[in-house]
């Protein structure tokens, strides 16, 4: 149920929450120093074409398709979705 | 009595750190490059209750871990410089993420107040920040701040200038647990055996950045006999599990401190989202972008021929006066048809330049351009680019040489050479006397829409070249894309001014040296071998011209054109310059019926040569800072070759079309 | 807040229809479709690059309605984006206007007013009074 999967894979218009990062030690501690903290929780805001638009922390970020396959999310627990 | 205080601004990117500094020191700015490296650096001064503030604005960054270049800079300059105070800007409704660059300045010791900008925002959305408790738990003084209507900017004044008052603070500690503490202990041990080096640097930070892998750090250690021992003991385990933990520790203590200052009210959805729903649409974000890169060349176009046709005016006099009042001849020719020629030709594009960059900054200001980004980020990423890449090849528009430098914040190699390399198909400010010129003279009331064009044909082809680059010489994916979208304000005009005189003098610093000095080459070359006419084929310059002539003779360009197209790789302006003083017409207003009486030019060559100068190889500036950048002779010459064999064949190509069209 | 949301869809609809219409008609002139005199000539002139914008601000204006007749609020927001580029066309062709009657001072020919009140000027103005009528209406 609480499996991780890549954002670009997460149903969209829902909540989700960082669990990992898979990438090198730079662009990790990249991603925390820029606030995308582990445990954050995203909001999608919309899409284009691949691209997302997510709110994190309250601070806007656009995220390219090869990024958002990088970072692994899952749902937030309080409103976990119902899966088939 | 009047006492200097030296002043560093900091802070994350969008956080409004340049309209603090605007508001701090007012127009006086000075705008530079940092040593070494080709960063924007600005310098101001500011009077304050007998005080004299020198202001410092440090490139915006979120973290002082020398990722990229600027952040080497930042914090080179507070190490180094050792600031009185360092104001860093603050964005009161993202806290979190904002003191973690906090919690590292306050690490280097640093004499720190901190400016808590859109603050307004924050209280809107009702969050309450107690700033006597946040100033006592970290030890710094904490202003709020309103850059954009100028509020709390006295008050921060007042800080700065009591802040250097007050005792230098201890450098703040921050746990890292027990672990890691045991390591930074054991390394600030061998540290101290170094006091040269402990005297320039908190041994502390010294011993935590290491600890962190810090390439920079380490190489700082190079000239000191204990560089051995460190590196004995750093080979001893893994650091690289610490990394990540010190990071997260940081983020603990800010987590810790957070809830004890302030009490934050999220919010769902901001007008700004609301704005980006619509403009980032799958359908309409592309269509409503060109629409306003249109109405950004249209408005530089139209707004500029008045003012052009005023300097036209003013130039066409100073040279009737200069030919009736010098005996001279050849003094008369000098200055009538070399000088004022050619640089009336080139300064009569000043208004729309300066039009350009203020448009250009007001997208930047809106926060538009970091949506831009994101539009064309699968485009780009389709062309073997990210859409990050995107800004510095707008930014092209201006210029090309801070657009290339500002491929700095790329971070992937292969991404920024490739940027690099096709950035200067961006039609830059100096291109566009040449447009408006021909396609002023040529096309009438369908100048905008043809200089548009050719904005797009630079843009296809910069696009086109990044795939090809992609697939044949940096081989690869480009790296992840991810950027903060600033949320959209309202653009101060203040500071679009300052962009715009700031990047206009640049300008017109050019205009006084680098085409001066092009218009009188061309002169003296068209003058001699004394006796010839003026600028005929048999002066110096018509044997040149006719040298070189054959290469373009295919894409129909004369030697008058193929001598305006050599001197303008020093500088593309000087296309029009030289033209001006090739046909010898005092101003640039009477320059266009010349062209039009002139047999060998034609609508079709017209924008065959326009097509051909925005494509050929950029001018001495960017050329130079390409291989300052690349660091690589090669790829000078390979960005060179490869645009002007581009540029001619298109321009071939543009002639043949256009001559069965028109 | 019904009320307003189906003024707001009504609204949309109607400045959608102008803006695609005006555009397409100056479109359609431009690439000689259209004789120059159909309808206006002055107030519709041929102008390819305007004319599309134009369109693409209508094309907004359609979205907006299309997600209005969903009953989803995101329809407000297109609608202002829509009303905001119309401002700021408006403006610029505003610009434009000033530009050629200082063009006619300078070279001193005759200015007239029609040739430069082009579409996106007016129905900008237009755009401009009914969102200060708006305004003031729902602050009330």
């Amino acid at each position: 149920m609480t499996s991780k999967i890549p954002l670009s894979m997460f149903p969209s218009g829902q909540a989700c929450q960082i669990c990992d990062v898979c990438a090198g030690k730079g662009l990790k501690r990249r991603l925390v120093e820029m606030g995308l903290t582990p445990e954050s929780i995203i909001q999608p805001l919309g899409c284009n074409r691949g691209s997302l638009l997510i709110s994190v922390n309250g601070s806007r970020y656009a995220l390219g398709r090869g990024m958002a396959n990088k970072i692994m999310v899952q749902p937030v627990y309080e409103e976990v979705p119902q899966f088939g | 009595m009047a006492e200097k205080i030296k002043v560093a601004v900091a802070g994350n990117p969008n956080v409004g750190k340049t309209t603090i500094f605007n508001a701090l020191t007012g127009a006086r700015q000075k705008i530079g490059n940092w040593p070494g490296v080709t960063v924007e650096k600005k310098e101001g001064t500011k009077k304050h209750k007998g005080h004299v503030l020198e202001i410092v604005d440090l490139p915006g960054t979120y973290s002082l871990s020398a990722y990229s270049a600027d952040e080497v800079v930042a914090r080179d300059y507070i190490i180094d410089e050792k600031p009185d105070v360092v104001v860093q800007v603050l964005d009161s409704t993202n806290l979190e993420r904002n003191l973690y660059l906090t919690s590292q300045l306050l690490e280097m010791g640093t004499n720190l107040v901190l400016a808590l900008n859109m603050s307004d925002r924050a209280e809107m959305r009702g969050d309450d920040i107690d700033i006597p408790r946040l100033e006592s738990l970290l030890g710094v003084s904490a202003i709020k701040t309103v850059a954009n209507e100028g509020g709390g900017i006295e008050a921060l004044l007042d800080s700065i200038v009591s802040k250097t008052e007050s005792n230098p603070p201890k450098p703040h500690e921050i746990g890292y647990g027990k672990t890691v503490e045991e390591k930074i202990c054991a390394l600030e041990d061998i540290l101290g055996n170094d006091t040269e080096l402990t005297k320039h640097y908190p041994a502390r930070w010294m011993a935590v950045k290491l600890l962190e892998g810090d390439e920079n750090v380490l190489s700082k250690l190079s000239s000191s006999n204990i560089e051995g021992k460190v590196q004995n003991y750093l080979s001893g385990f893994d650091n690289e599990e610490y990394e990540v933990e010190m990071a997260d520790k940081r983020y603990e203590f800010i987590g810790a401190l957070l809830p004890q200052v302030c009490t934050t009210c999220a919010e769902d959805v901001s007008p700004s989202d609301m704005v980006d729903k619509v403009v980032t649409n799958k359908y309409l974000g592309i269509p409503i972008f060109l629409s306003l890169m249109w109405g950004m060349f249209e408005l530089t176009f139209a707004l500029g021929t008045p003012f052009m046709g005023l300097i036209g005016k003013f130039f066409g006099w100073l040279g009737g006066a200069v030919a009736a009042n010098i005996e001279s001849a050849w003094l008369a020719s000098l200055l009538g048809d070399g000088i004022i020629a050619g640089v009336c030709s080139v300064l009569l594009f000043v208004p729309n330049i300066f039009i350009l960059f203020f448009a250009i900054a007001l997208l930047e200001n809106s926060g538009y351009m970091a949506r831009a980004a994101f539009i064309m980020d699968k485009l780009m990423y389709k062309m073997g680019l990210q859409g990050k890449s995107f800004i510095p090849m707008l930014m092209g528009f201006g210029c090309s040489v801070p657009a290339i430098m500002a491929t700095r914040t790329l971070e992937d190699e292969k991404d920024r050479l490739i940027t690099m390399l096709v950035t200067p198909f961006m039609s830059c400010g100096a291109r566009l006397p040449v447009y408006i010129l021909l396609a002023g003279t040529f096309f009438g009331r369908e100048a905008g829409s043809v200089i548009f064009g050719l904005y797009v044909l630079g843009i296809l082809v910069a696009i086109l070249s990044a795939k090809l680059f992609r697939t044949f010489i940096a081989k690869g994916q480009p790296s992840p894309f991810i950027m903060e979208l600033p949320p959209y304000t309202r653009p101060s005009l203040v500071n679009s001014l300052l962009y715009m005189w700031n990047q206009g003098y640049l300008y017109l610093k050019k205009v006084g040296t680098v085409i001066i000095g092009g218009v009188m080459l061309v002169w003296v070359l068209a003058y001699f071998p004394q006796g010839v006419e003026y600028g005929s084929a048999e002066s110096l310059i018509g044997s040149l011209g006719q040298l070189i002539e054959p290469l373009v003779a295919p894409l129909g360009f004369d030697w008058k054109i193929a001598v305006a197209l050599i001197f303008g790789v020093v500088a593309k302006e000087i296309v029009v310059g030289s033209l001006g003083t090739l046909y010898g017409t005092g101003g640039g207003e009477s320059l266009s019926p010349a062209l039009l009486a002139d047999p060998s030019f034609s609508p079709a060559i017209a924008l065959g040569l326009m097509v051909f100068t925005l494509l050929y190889v950029p001018c001495f500036g960017a050329v130079a800072v390409i291989k300052k950048e690349t660091g690589s002779w090669k790829w000078m010459f390979f960005q060179a070759a490869y645009s002007t064999a581009v540029a001619w064949v298109l321009a071939l190509v543009t002639v043949l079309v256009a001559n069965l069209v028109l | 807040m019904e009320r307003n949301y189906s003024d707001l869809k009504f609204f949309s609809l109607l400045w959608g229809i102008l803006y695609v219409a005006a555009g397409l008609i100056q479109v359609g002139k431009g690439v000689g479709l259209l004789s120059a005199s159909f309808l206006s000539s002055s107030l519709l002139p041929a102008e390819l690059a305007g004319g599309l914008v134009l369109v693409v601000i209508g094309a907004v204006f359609f979205i907006a309605t299309f997600e209005f007749s969903k009953d989803s609020f995101e329809g407000s927001a297109y609608t202002y984006v829509g009303i905001l580029l119309c401002l700021v066309f408006g403006t610029l062709y505003f610009l434009c206007m000033v530009a050629d009657l200082m063009n006619a001072i300078l070279a001193m020919e005759k200015w007239t007013f029609v040739d430069s009140f082009k579409p996106a000027l007016y129905l900008g103005i237009l755009s401009a009074v009914v969102y200060a009528v708006g305004k003031t209406g729902s602050d009330r």
